[in-house]
């Protein structure tokens, strides 16, 4: 009798773990997932990645921007551009996954340019509006014009002006100043040519005089081609993230802020916008209920075989358990538990669909940002043929604890306005 | 003392029968000798041989001259006169009339008379196609000059053109022609009595001159001068029509010459001491394109503030001089924004200048404002037929700010396979050009900032005086419309004064 009831038990255990193993840890070893699952984890996390909303006159330095903060190439950039409204078009970072996303108005000064659809499209996401204009060029009106309807309608949006260009009004042949010479608030300092101080100037007094409540962050940047012979390429590129990180809601913070810097492997960095756009796309499969969209599971396989395809080789069912061997048993039901209560939790009225939504959110997204770095990390050791001593499992839990942070002060909630994720990709 | 003709005629008489009688009674008792004599047929022979070998000897040594073809000049309508789009129509519309007239038409004074009239309906027509009268579309005074002018052309026409022109004075036919005209027209007009006085005697005389013309003609029999008298009648016709109708014979030339339009004496009163009527040079484009630096590196010195920041405020003219060019005033125009409300301001003046720069930076990508605003220049002078459009360059200004942005060792070759600095200053060229509906040959590069020394303003200049014929027919057709568009008064004094003098003595001599 009793070992009847013992072996039931062992069986129904037995059974239970299996489910979860074929729900959870299965998929990451399986075949890389087929492209449509692809399109709908990028639309998934397109839903949260902020928007970057660039104002600014053609070849005012917009690209070179785009360049700078994601690593993208020109020629990426420029056909990774989608249509997005009549007037502008957008271009999300990784394609992918994107964690980011610029929306560049195109229609600016024309005549019949009406920035309403644009707006809503900023008003629907994280955003930050990121003036860009050439610090010589004191034409400004179709851009100060946009400005002025954009903070007439939202007196509280914060506004980062780039001030590009400044070789421009540099003595022929001079270089950029050794150090950077602009204070906190993009103040020129004594070393700063008169004329082009006098224009940054003449700008800044524009701008300053629109409506509105929100902060008006100036950065003077330079970002110049390696051939162009100015060093360093990108002047002012970090007082230009600092400005938007202190200007821009939490996730574009946390894209831009723990981006490329401080990631000494080269690949990893790169990895990095991947891995926090699947987290995204993992949190948002949480937090809109409903069907089409790829639930946590298959959207960290996904993740696995992007990273992978990173450091140049393929995500295998060996890999896949070598990886999983090197994050402890442990940590592998700690990730199958939480998918598990993340599930009951659904189901709990009220509480599921909000707090508890949120809360299976938050946890989606540390987890599958955790198992990307814990991956980076796996694959940069193997790749440097150094054994794993538990480094693997360090940082995991050092991802988990940091991506706890970092999703607490998101909302990946997408505002009602938003609808069907299709509807920003015409 | 005189003697009575009676034995003067008796005297001649004599003389006559003295002399003549010999010579006359010779040659029948010569033939009746030698019929007697039987030596008639001989002397045929003889005489029949004598004058072949004279008609040979003649042929051979002395080959009949040629009688020379009528020259063929033909009187082609100079088009090339017209001044604006409107003339240039007119033009083409009396070159039609022109090829198809019929020579026969001089035979009649009626056939004469309408096909006068077709050829100033057809020129008045083009000129004024809104109107439902547009015959009437002048003054007396025009129409006064008018047949002084067409007098003295159709004379110099004749001469040139008609064997015997010079004697015929085929220009009293026209002048009186037009003063027929001018008597429909100035039905109303106070000096009526005049212009009808006139024109009995000379309608006599009119049709004295007519008939000797006609009978000449047709004595020679000569299809080819008639025809071409009847082309340049129409031609004439035509030309005094395009004359009248252009508003130019409201305007003497000495007038003309003398006049000064507003916009250049408000020039004047702000740059001393310049040239009756300079050409207007506009310099317009965007803010901080280097409208203000080409000002001074056109006049060759610091006249025009300039500044980083926009530091033109209105539209402000500076004298250029250059040795060997007419006086030029540049008006330096404050710079052009997104917004409309300069854009006026700058059509306005475009509408009064001659030549304009359109000065473009290179270095800035954002040429939809210069497209709009130059789309309405030329949509402006498109609309008015009778404005001549002034010519346009496009001045690339910031050309040191290409890539690769640390360069600047002039001179640059644009034609040849140049440095890396070349070939981004002709994709420049060729992208603004392409932008803005600029051929390559009107554009021109140049760096104006203070490093490189006015580096191709030189060039520039060259441009501007390959356009300046083309600048003078703007500022002829210009000068015309400021003078005939402005009512006289002291003249519109003089005139009732005039008036009032005629009638007071009409009165007083009844």
């Amino acid at each position: 009798m009793m070992t009847h009831w013992t072996s039931s038990f062992r069986r129904s255990v037995d059974k239970g773990w299996s489910r979860l193993w074929d729900a959870v840890i299965e998929p990451r070893y399986g075949p890389a997932p087929a492209p449509e699952v692809d399109g709908a984890i990028a639309e998934q996390a397109r839903l949260a990645a902020p928007v970057v909303w660039l104002v600014g006159k053609v070849q005012s330095g917009k690209t070179s921007i785009i360049h700078s903060l994601t690593g993208a190439s020109e020629a990426q950039i420029g056909s990774g551009f989608r249509r997005c409204t009549t007037a502008s078009r957008i271009f999300a970072f990784p394609e992918d996954a994107p964690v980011i996303q610029f929306l560049d108005t195109r229609g600016l000064g024309e005549a019949g340019y009406d920035p309403a659809e644009d707006l809503a499209v900023a008003e629907r996401q994280a955003h930050l509006v990121l003036v860009v204009m050439k610090a010589l060029d004191t034409q400004q009106e179709a851009v100060l014009s946009l400005l002025g309807r954009i903070r007439t309608r939202h007196p509280d949006w914060p506004v980062v002006v780039a001030q590009t260009s400044l070789h421009e009004g540099y003595p022929a042949g001079a270089d950029h100043p050794a150090k950077y010479p602009y204070g906190s608030d993009g103040r020129a300092g004594p070393e700063v040519p008169s004329d082009l101080a006098r224009s940054l100037g003449w700008q800044r007094a524009q701008i300053e005089a629109l409506p509105g409540t929100g902060a008006f962050h100036f950065v003077p940047i330079d970002l110049t081609k390696p051939e162009d012979g100015f060093t360093p390429v990108a002047f002012g590129r970090d007082a230009l993230i600092d400005a938007m990180s202190a200007a821009a809601p939490a996730g574009l913070a946390a894209a831009l802020q723990s981006g490329a810097r401080g990631e000494e492997d080269e690949r990893r960095a790169q990895a990095h916008p991947h891995v926090l756009g699947y987290a995204a796309a993992a949190a948002v499969a949480d937090i809109v209920p409903g069907a089409g969209l790829i639930a946590v599971p298959g959207v960290q396989a996904k993740m696995l075989h992007s990273i992978a395809s990173i450091y140049g080789v393929s995500w295998t069912r060996a890999l896949a358990a070598e990886f999983t061997g090197a994050l402890g048993t442990s940590t592998l039901v700690r990730i199958a538990s939480s998918f598990g209560t993340r599930e009951l939790a659904k189901f709990i009225p009220v509480y599921g669909q909000t707090a508890g939504a949120a809360a299976a959110a938050v946890l989606s997204f540390a987890t599958t940002y955790a198992i990307g770095k814990a991956a980076c990390h796996f694959l940069g050791r193997r790749l440097a043929g150094r054994p794993d001593n538990g480094e693997v499992l360090a940082a995991y839990a050092a991802a988990f604890r940091r991506a706890v942070d970092l999703a607490r002060a998101r909302d990946f909630r997408p505002s009602p306005a938003s609808g069907r994720p299709g509807e920003v990709r015409p | 003392m005189k003697e009575p003709p009676l034995t003067r005629y008796l005297r001649l008489a004599v003389l006559g029968a003295g002399l003549f009688v010999p010579t006359v009674t010779l040659i029948p008792l010569g033939s009746l000798w030698l019929w007697e004599r039987g030596l008639v047929i001989y002397w045929a022979i003889a005489v029949c041989l004598l004058t072949t070998v004279a008609f040979v000897l003649q042929r051979r040594l002395f080959p009949e001259p040629r009688t020379p073809e009528p020259a063929k000049v033909e009187i082609r309508p100079p088009r090339a006169e017209a001044a604006t789009p409107a003339e240039e129509r007119a033009w083409i519309e009396v070159e039609r009339l022109a090829d198809t007239v019929r020579p026969e038409l001089l035979g009649s004074r009626e056939e004469t008379w309408a096909k006068g009239l077709e050829v100033i309906e057809a020129v008045a027509r083009s000129f004024h196609p809104e109107r439902r009268e547009p015959l009437w579309q002048f003054t007396v005074t025009e129409a006064l000059a008018l047949s002084e002018r067409v007098s003295v052309r159709l004379r110099t026409a004749v001469v040139d053109n008609v064997p015997l022109g010079d004697r015929l004075t085929v220009a009293q036919l026209m002048t009186m022609w037009r003063w027929r005209g001018v008597v429909d027209t100035a039905e109303r007009a106070y000096d009526l009595w005049r212009v009808v006085r006139l024109l009995n005697p000379i309608s006599a005389a009119t049709q004295e001159v007519r008939e000797r013309l006609q009978k000449r003609m047709y004595a020679w029999g000569k299809d080819q001068i008639a025809r071409r008298v009847a082309r340049t009648f129409v031609v004439e016709v035509g030309r005094a029509a395009i004359d009248l109708y252009s508003g130019r014979l409201a305007v003497t030339e000495a007038e003309l010459s003398a006049h000064v339009s507003d916009v250049a004496r408000k020039d004047r009163e702000r740059v001393p001491a310049s040239e009756p009527e300079p050409l207007r040079l506009l310099i317009a484009g965007q803010t901080g394109a280097g409208k203000s630096s080409l000002v001074n590196a056109l006049a060759e010195q610091v006249t025009a503030a300039i500044d980083v920041l926009p530091a033109t405020v209105g539209f402000t003219p500076y004298a250029l001089k250059r040795d060997g060019l007419p006086a030029i005033i540049a008006v330096d125009s404050p710079g052009l924004g997104a917004n409309a409300v300069p854009l006026d301001g700058l059509i306005a003046q475009a509408q009064d200048c001659d030549l304009m720069l359109w000065v473009l930076a290179a270095s800035r990508a954002d040429r939809e404002t210069d497209r709009l605003a130059l789309e309405r220049f030329r949509a402006h002078f498109a609309a008015q037929p009778n404005r001549r459009r002034p010519p346009v360059l496009l001045v690339l200004t910031h050309i040191d700010r290409l890539r690769p942005f640390k360069e600047w060792a002039p001179p640059y070759d644009l034609s040849a396979e140049g440095s890396e600095k070349a070939q981004s200053i002709c994709a420049a060229l060729e992208a603004s050009g392409a932008d803005l509906g600029f051929t390559t040959d009107d554009i021109v590069p140049v760096c104006l900032s203070a490093d490189c020394s006015s580096y191709n303003v030189d060039a520039l200049w060259g441009r501007v005086v390959d356009l300046l014929p083309e600048a003078r027919k703007a500022q002829l057709v210009r000068r015309l419309r400021d003078r005939s568009s402005r009512v006289d008064w002291s003249r519109v004094w003089s005139q009732a004064a005039n008036a009032g003098r005629v009638l007071a003595r009409t009165v007083i001599a009844r």
